[in-house]
């Protein structure tokens, strides 16, 4: 156990310089660019003498590095500054949006790995059959499909025709849960599908060559079922891969989240990210980035951790 | 994939890794969509049958013999803006993989050449970029240098790079230790010339396959900044954006369905010509298909 969080104190260590470069470009994107900062703090309208005693007081006249530390320590401190465009603190519409990304994100995963693995073992256990064509065929299809567009197709089929599901709007899952698997649905299904693709693809090249080791042959040698073969021997051994991908895909998830929660008019870190686009509104396109990255890099350690919990050969 | 490896059965290996992309049926298949879309970009003014941003008819009719695609929100063709719209899209496709290209193998180049320090910051910068979600990246540079096509290809270019860095200095470190480049090293060799003779054209290979399946990438990118609103100017033809005009009006299906299946074939076709070429050279790079 003491082994364990070594290792994980290692892995967030070197985490630690990534992180770092990274909050530097999020902070130069935002401050090398031409213009007078000043503008979209006071507006068109200021006076000169007031935008001069502005930039004294944010430290606008300070050098970019001096800017950066003192930036760099309100984050830390927990201080992601105010929404030029809705006057919130930033870190409140974070805490606020959050939720719903990752819900979105955490029911697309559980979808993608439900047709994903079953399929991408069918598809390996009877390689060259008609079912593996299929399998194939989807899993390249549904990585090719854009995903606003497959949304847009749900929609019409699933809310307009059918009139199955509603097409957008949301409801917190506390208040409402039912209704807001309803609403969730048709998101859901759009990230996930694509997800299973990638995940089916993995788990048929995994299968393929697991099932053609030695140690599969001894186990149906000593007159273990079938399914026990294919299940216990070769899927356990098989699903390494499938958290390599999803662990390498939570940055494209969250990049599909963006898009899918703007066809649906859900709440999300995705819609606020675009409201913050199009209104200018750097604190929130900063906050909004930052919390990305941190996403990204936190599931990278917990993706190590979990190879090891998976693939007990691996040691800390 | 050495340059100095000998040939067998007196086949020169371009020629060889181009029958071996011959029998790949797919990739053909995707080879053949791409150059018609290439044609469709070229000949769009006479491939067309109605100009693109003219109005030509009445609004939103469906499908028909005169209009295959139907009509838009103000009677515009269809069809005719979907071929224009390849220009817009291989443009950004082209532009940002080539920019990609350029920025990311430089910096591999240099940072695998020239190893220590340099090597390490240069690497943990591109990490620092690989940790952006792709196109939330590419979303908050468009937003910062302001919307438009070309933006939108810088803002690809700069978050594709680290992609062919690390491709372009995992190669050059492996490179660096083969004999051939010992033998120029030890011969007096400048750098320019061991760089540009002796490593470049080994790089390539796996340069060129990472380009076609980052086309993919761009491509859906594009789409997905023309189709928030932070791509293409309107009234100008773009897939993405003709989507999401369609998004308004579910029950008028044509206008997103089919700039959504150009979207759609165009992305497949460069997977199927990125597979084809990597399965034809003994490369074995795992690069994924996203």
């Amino acid at each position: 156990m003491l082994k364990f969080f070594h290792f994980l104190a290692v892995r967030l260590a070197q985490m630690l310089p990534v992180l770092l470069l990274a909050s530097m470009i999020v902070f130069a994107l935002t401050n090398l660019l031409p213009g007078d900062p000043t503008y979209a703090i006071l507006g068109e309208n200021a006076g000169e003498a007031e935008r001069a005693a502005a930039r004294i007081r944010y430290g606008l006249d300070d050098p970019l590095p001096i800017q950066y530390l003192r930036w760099l320590m309100a984050i830390l401190s927990g201080d992601l500054g105010r929404s030029l465009y809705r006057g919130q603190y930033v870190l409140d519409m974070l805490v606020g949006r959050i939720p719903v990304t990752i819900q979105l994100c955490l029911m697309s995963i559980a979808l993608a790995m439900a047709i994903g693995i079953p399929a991408g073992v069918i598809a390996a256990k009877w390689r060259g059959s008609v079912a593996d064509t299929v399998v194939s065929v989807m899993s390249m299809a549904s990585v090719a499909m854009p995903y606003f567009w497959a949304a847009i197709l749900l929609i019409i089929v699933f809310s307009l025709h059918l009139g199955w599901l509603p097409s957008s709007g949301y409801v917190p899952f506390r208040e409402d849960p039912l209704r807001n698997l309803e609403l969730m649905l048709l998101p859901t299904v759009t990230i996930g599908t694509a997800f299973a693709g990638l995940i089916m693809r993995q788990v048929r090249g995994a299968m393929l060559e697991v099932l053609s080791f030695d140690y599969i042959r001894t186990a149906r040698a000593k007159g273990a079922s079938e399914t026990r073969v294919v299940i216990r021997h070769g899927l356990r051994n098989a699903l390494i891969p499938v958290i390599t991908v999803i662990g390498l895909q939570v940055g494209a998830l969250l990049g599909g989240a963006v898009v899918v929660e703007s066809v649906f008019s859900l709440p999300g870190l995705g819609s606020m990210m675009v409201e913050a686009i199009f209104s200018r509104d750097y604190p929130a396109i900063q906050g909004a980035l930052l919390f990305s990255v941190c996403c990204v890099l936190f599931v990278s350690v917990l993706v190590d951790v979990l190879y090891a919990v998976v693939d007990p050969r691996i040691e800390y | 994939m050495s340059a100095t490896a000998a040939p067998s059965a007196g086949v020169s290996p371009a020629r060889r890794y181009m029958r071996r992309f011959a029998t790949h049926k797919l990739g053909m298949l995707g080879l053949a969509f791409l150059i018609l879309v290439v044609l469709a970009a070229i000949l769009a003014p006479w491939i067309a049958p109605f100009p693109p941003q003219r109005i030509v008819a009445r609004a939103l009719q469906a499908p028909s013999w005169l209009h295959w695609f139907g009509t838009d929100e103000i009677g515009r063709d269809i069809f005719s803006r979907i071929v224009w719209g390849s220009q817009i899209s291989l443009q950004v496709v082209g532009y940002s993989v080539a920019g990609a290209a350029v920025i990311g193998a430089t910096i591999g180049l240099i940072a695998g050449y020239v190893g220590g320090w340099i090597d390490a910051l240069l690497m943990r910068l591109m990490d620092a970029v690989m940790a952006f979600p792709f196109l939330i990246f590419a979303l908050a540079i468009v937003a910062i240098l302001g919307p438009s096509v070309q933006n939108s290809a810088l803002a690809i270019a700069i978050a594709k790079a680290p992609g062919f860095a690390r491709i372009v200095r995992s190669e050059v470190l492996s490179l660096r230790s083969r004999q051939f480049v010992k033998a120029a090293v030890v011969s007096g060799a400048s750098n320019t010339r061991i760089i540009l003779r002796h490593l470049w054209p080994n790089v390539t290979g796996n340069l060129i396959i990472y380009a076609s399946l980052s086309g993919s990438t761009a491509l859906i990118t594009e789409a997905s900044l023309a189709f928030l609103g932070l791509g293409v100017r309107p009234p100008a033809p773009s897939w993405g954006y003709m989507i999401s005009i369609g998004m308004d009006r579910w029950q008028f299906w044509w206008m997103s369905a089919f700039p959504g299946l150009a979207i759609f074939l165009t992305v497949l076709a460069f997977n199927f010509v990125g597979d084809a070429l990597r399965d034809a050279s003994d490369s074995r790079l795992n690069l994924g298909t996203s």
